[in-house]
């Protein structure tokens, strides 16, 4: 395979196709080639999970995808997800984030738990963002805040930080 | 991106994956799920002239036939853990699939046959092999063989499997004997790699074994079978004693790496054998 190729993909609904060096990662693909900056690029090595992206519906880190190996399938970004006011809603509400690097990841991963599993429990939660990592460490407030938009109020039992 | 260049090969057949391994060889890397070999090359630690992908070979069914349940080795994390004939034949694997750590992305991206073929020590799968004893299929342009967990995990990320071949399968047989299993990893947090991991099972045909592996702990998983009296369930104690040891001999050289080191683990297995063996055969007196 040469080195630039052509890659076609459906990004946010979409039709897109891409000339890109065939050394180019997805979340590359996504932010640099097709302009879609609401993916972002972290750690590079799998762990944080700030690219996360849909691929044909299924929760991926598009760090660990070569665009290359993308041939027509459905790339769902921060962008494109359908469906997760309630949880941006609950996301202020609760001050689900600092920085704010790791809020589209988190919140690609919760909408994903969310489709599958509508009234997920604190630990449901914590498992469906375990490859997420959030360095301001604000865990306790993304948990309630998927919490919230799933179950429409707080969690019981005294586990909010404050 | 990836500091250097290389060839990206997808095949769409079999016979065309093993002639571009047979061409390119040493040259080549497999991919399979990506979840290791794509960020070693982000850091430029792996460089291959060519990366041959399998993922448009179809290699992601499980089966079961009269004897075997063959898992194709791009089988995911995700898919195995969604297997109802996982679930009822293989639940040591189901087992191990569901404490994976790394979130639903990497259960839905890394596939068993690549954390078999990357061999790091510190990892579920090869113990969790080890322990269903399970056979590998390996493919190349002279044709298929099949190897044993015990030749195939070779050392600290090294199998058997040769520069020209790729694994297709991991098959495991069919054992209407076994009783009652038990995977469990050690670590040091919630997402870390494993520091020891414990696979068990009780099996019990003509003559009743116990199948003990330990991974993680040493450069390639310890395994052994101990076949068993019958009259020792009912006070298993020495057997406990007897396999917490043969683990520790068969771990041999612990293995190092930046979550702990080969004294540590090594201190574990006994503590930890003990424990999983107690629970497994608690169950067996009846």
């Amino acid at each position: 395979m040469k080195g630039t190729i052509q890659v076609r993909l459906t990004l946010n609904g979409e039709p897109r196709f891409a000339d890109i060096d065939s050394r180019l990662l997805l979340v590359e693909l996504i932010r640099d080639a097709l302009d879609a900056k609401g993916t972002r690029v972290g750690c590079l090595t799998g762990d944080c999970g700030a690219c996360t992206v849909l691929i044909d519906g299924e929760v991926r880190k598009a760090c660990l995808v070569l665009a290359a190996s993308i041939s027509g399938n459905d790339v769902r970004t921060i962008e494109g997800i359908e469906g997760i006011e309630t949880l941006k809603e609950a996301f202020i509400a609760e001050n689900g984030f600092q920085c704010g690097f790791c809020t589209s990841g988190m919140i690609v991963a919760a909408a994903d738990l969310l489709k599958q599993n509508p009234l997920p429990s604190q630990e449901e939660i914590r498992r469906a963002i375990s490859g997420n990592l959030c360095r301001c460490t604000g865990y306790e407030s993304i948990v309630n805040a998927v919490y919230r938009a799933a179950h429409g109020g707080r969690l019981s039992g005294g586990n909010g930080d404050e | 991106m990836i500091g250097h260049r290389f060839d990206f090969h997808q095949p769409k057949e079999l016979d065309e994956a093993a002639d571009l391994l047979a061409r390119f060889g040493e040259d080549a890397s497999v991919l399979g799920g990506g979840t290791m070999l794509v960020p070693s090359m982000s850091a430029n630690l792996v460089r291959p002239a060519h990366l041959i992908g399998l993922s448009g070979l179809g290699l992601d069914s499980i089966e079961l036939d009269g004897t075997h349940l063959r898992i194709g080795a791009m089988t995911t994390y995700a898919q195995l853990l969604a297997s109802p004939i996982v679930a009822s034949h293989a639940p040591l694997l189901a087992a191990m699939a569901a404490q994976v750590t790394g979130g639903a992305s990497i259960l839905n991206q890394g596939t068993l046959g690549g954390a078999a073929s990357f061999a790091n020590p510190s990892s579920d799968a090869p113990g969790c092999l080890a322990a269903m004893e399970a056979v590998f299929e390996l493919h190349s342009s002279q044709g298929k063989r099949c190897m044993p967990a015990c030749d195939f995990f070779a050392d600290a990320f090294r199998t058997a499997r040769r520069a020209d071949e790729f694994l297709t399968g991991i098959l495991v047989s069919r054992d209407a004997t076994l009783i009652a299993c038990q995977y469990q990893k050690y670590k040091a947090s919630a997402s870390s790699w494993p520091i020891v991991t414990v696979a068990c099972s009780l099996h019990r045909g003509t003559q009743a074994s116990v199948r003990l592996a330990v991974g993680a702990a040493g450069r390639r998983p310890a395994y052994h079978r101990f076949t068993i009296d019958e009259r020792s369930l009912l006070a298993p104690d020495a057997l406990i004693e007897q396999a917490a040891s043969r683990a520790l001999n068969l771990v041999g050289e612990g293995w190092n790496d930046e979550l702990a080191d080969g004294d540590y683990r090594r201190a574990i297995v006994p503590g930890v054998v003990r424990r999983h063996l107690r629970t497994l055969l608690a169950g067996a007196k009846a």
